[in-house]
């Protein structure tokens, strides 16, 4: 397939304003975010009542795990929307950038339990107090999410096999697509929260 | 006259549900739990003083412990007159929705047998107190399963008008799914947002068990008042109508 037959299509979206995906997947979208929301906000509220504690504990995380995770999760964002316009080009490229977002959703998890292991051996859990609560309750569901992302991603590479992928096969990669690009989201919002505000 | 049918169970099933309702958030006073960081002695005096009622609400809760079997019944009845081939989603819902009855009548034991002698030594009402809370809050892993099946279903068939399992409700099972998990964290925690009456591990469940519960009866209902068209033989322009000219093979087969 063509470039110039590529961009007929996305030239014809964008001026239709279609929304990317199957409509039903920014339900849920839109409702993850609605409850990381929640949590965000419960977070600010216990902040506001302890700042001395919160700002004490989080002098103790180190930020470059932080990072080094969040440079992860944007260059994964950035391979999965050249593998999602590869797919819908029909180009073979596809697969290995969505190998290499894989690849970036594996160091992810890996760094994050590095980083947990390095807390709890000094002598933070769940329970040390509010501050750590929250950090291990917000990295642990985000971390969740990027196992079922992981998964999707997987089923993006089967999907990308396809020589010539379907309409419906074409709305699940994007749907697909779209919910790995929330999960990059809650993350730009949790690294600042926990790692930067001060 | 399977549409009757169906309507009627689902109609048991709210009643009942209201019934649950009621015996547990205004007769017992149990729902939000109360906190878990109560001591024995506070939970047996709580027993002690409203021993009668929650007695009350676990005779409520007795009678009326399984709409979630009529429930059940009429999701798999719906889910394989839809879905293709070997009917092993609609059998998960089945039982998955199905044996999540078990744990609402385990939690009316569990409050009824602390209030059954609540002068009792305070450690043994604690502990039958503390095995309703955790059965509310802690065992939705198989109401997921029976949700598993609804999402699946929705992904797999055809949205039509007279299908109670429309792709977008595929989605919203699956953000309902993802709201369910955080109750079993609740066994790590005794305060905050993931302890037994937290936001997460309580609040936003009990809300969208609810709201799902509610959208997935009013699709069923929409989609009965189809398919009852579809089997009227005198209706048959409308079901044309309806299923743009392609009347599902199983049409008639409820």
């Amino acid at each position: 397939m063509t470039t110039a037959q590529t961009e007929v299509p996305a030239a014809a979206d964008a001026r239709r304003g279609r929304v990317p995906g199957e409509p039903g997947v920014w339900i849920m979208i839109l409702g993850d975010l609605i409850v990381f929301g929640v949590l965000f906000v419960l977070f600010m509220s216990q902040r506001g009542s302890d700042p001395d504690l919160f700002n004490r504990s989080q002098l103790t995380l180190h930020r470059a795990f932080g990072g080094v995770n969040t440079l992860l999760l944007v260059t994964s964002s950035l391979l999965v929307v050249l593998a999602v316009g590869a797919i819908r080009a029909g180009e073979k490229v596809a697969r290995a950038l969505l190998y290499w977002a894989l690849a970036c959703a594996g160091v992810f998890l890996v760094n994050k339990g590095i980083e947990w292991n390095a807390l709890i051996v000094d002598g933070h859990g769940l329970s040390s107090n509010s501050y750590f609560t929250y950090f291990f309750v917000m990295t642990g569901l985000h971390a969740a999410h990027v196992i079922f992302g992981a998964a999707l991603l997987i089923a993006m590479v089967v999907l990308s096999g396809k020589d010539r992928p379907s309409k419906p096969h074409i709305g699940l990669v994007e749907s697909f697509g779209c919910y790995w690009h929330l999960i990059d989201i809650l993350w730009l919002i949790i690294f600042p929260l926990l790692y930067l505000v001060h | 006259m399977d549409g009757k049918k169906q309507r009627i169970l689902l109609v048991w099933m709210w009643g009942f549900s209201a019934a649950q309702g009621a015996a547990i958030i205004s007769v017992a006073r149990v729902f939000p739990p109360p906190s878990a960081t109560w001591t024995a002695e506070r939970v047996a005096q709580w027993y002690q003083g409203h021993s009668t009622a929650i007695l009350v609400a676990a005779m409520l809760l007795a009678w009326t412990s399984a709409p979630l079997i009529q429930f059940a019944v009429v999701l798999w009845h719906q889910a394989r007159r839809v879905e293709i081939g070997a009917k092993i989603w609609s059998t998960l819902t089945l039982i998955g929705v199905s044996l999540t009855s078990v744990f609402i009548a385990m939690i009316g034991m569990c409050f009824g047998t602390a209030a059954y002698s609540p002068y009792r030594a305070p450690e043994i009402t604690e502990i039958m107190h503390q095995f309703g809370v955790l059965f509310m809050v802690t065992t939705e892993q198989f109401f997921i399963a029976g949700w598993v099946g609804v999402a699946m279903v929705c992904f797999t068939t055809p949205d039509r008008p007279d299908n109670p399992f429309p792709r977008w409700w595929g989605w919203t099972t699956v953000w309902a799914i993802l709201l369910f998990e955080p109750g079993a964290v609740a066994f790590l925690f005794k305060t905050g947002p993931l302890s037994i009456n937290g936001i997460f591990a309580f609040w936003i469940p009990s809300i969208g068990f609810a709201l799902w519960t509610v959208g997935q009866t009013v699709l069923i209902w929409r989609a009965l008042r189809i398919q009852d068209r579809i089997d009227d033989p005198s209706g048959a322009a409308i079901a044309t109508e309806v299923t743009d000219g392609h009347i599902p093979a199983e049409a008639g087969t409820r």
